[in-house]
């Protein structure tokens, strides 16, 4: 595992906080989702948008207005995605070693 | 400078990590106490109800205060749904809630099996069974879960 293995469209923080939010929920809320990730509703729609056009994410609207909701869901192509970045991720960060320090 | 070149980009991926982890279990440590699986668990509950109903039909007077509670408690239920902003994953299951959610499923099972046994002796003592046990075993597997939330925010604030 190395650097090149990780999915460079979950790696921004922000699709990669949007990712672990949806991989433990079987369908989440724009609200629920925007609040844990503290971001603006543009910047949240631009981050899932980007997750939907590479067939990660499943966004369904429903309603108009106030009375609508707009609702997200990891696919199963989503879904392995996340689970092998989690995986690269974890690796190097368990095998890299940390360069000590120079004593003074 | 406290991080050199080549452990920069290592703490920025495990803090990376870490936080994908934490939001992983948000859906859990966010929801409300009764997941949406159990709805039908709570269907099982709603059919023992109305089997109290129609065993105490014709003692008449019985019968409006057995209504005004499925109202209530399908209400509840609604209301529940409604405010509901991410359904847990089951099969992310944070290893913390399987006590309180196989916990809830097993004690289900048991009021219901007694309250049937029950109410084939007599009718009324089925149906009180059933308020208070189903109350009692809803009293405790809510603590069972918040118990669980708790546990899990400090696993994952640990790592």
């Amino acid at each position: 595992m190395s650097i090149a293995d990780l999915d460079p469209v979950i790696h921004a923080p922000k699709r990669l906080g949007v990712m672990a939010l949806l991989a433990g929920a079987d369908r989440a809320d724009f609200g629920f989702v925007k609040d844990h990730l503290d971001i603006s509703d543009s910047d949240l729609s631009k981050q899932v948008k980007a997750l939907a056009e590479v067939g990660y994410v499943d966004i369904r609207k429903r309603g108009h207005g106030r009375s609508g909701s707009t609702t997200f869901k990891i696919t199963r192509t989503g879904q392995r995605a996340y689970d092998a970045h989690v995986a690269a991720l974890r690796v190097i960060v368990e095998t890299t070693v940390d360069v000590p320090e120079p004593s003074q | 400078m406290e991080n050199t070149n080549e452990s920069a980009p290592t703490h920025s991926l495990a803090t990376d990590l870490a936080e994908a982890d934490r939001l992983a279990t948000a859906a859990w440590t966010n929801a409300d106490d009764m997941p949406p699986w159990m709805y039908p668990a709570a269907g099982l509950w709603f059919a023992s109800t109305l089997v109290c109903l129609r065993y105490v039909w014709q003692n008449g007077w019985f019968v409006v205060p057995l209504a005004a509670l499925l109202l209530l408690e399908g209400v509840a239920l609604g209301w529940i749904m409604r405010r509901r902003a991410a359904q847990p994953n089951l099969r992310r299951m944070p290893p913390e809630f399987r006590r309180p959610v196989f916990g809830y499923l097993i004690g289900l099972s048991v009021v219901i099996g007694v309250s049937f046994l029950l109410i084939e002796i007599s009718p009324i003592i089925g149906f009180v069974f059933c308020a208070i046990a189903s109350t009692a075993g809803l009293l405790v597997y809510r603590s069972h879960w918040y118990r669980a939330v708790d546990s899990t925010r400090q696993r994952v604030a640990a790592t």
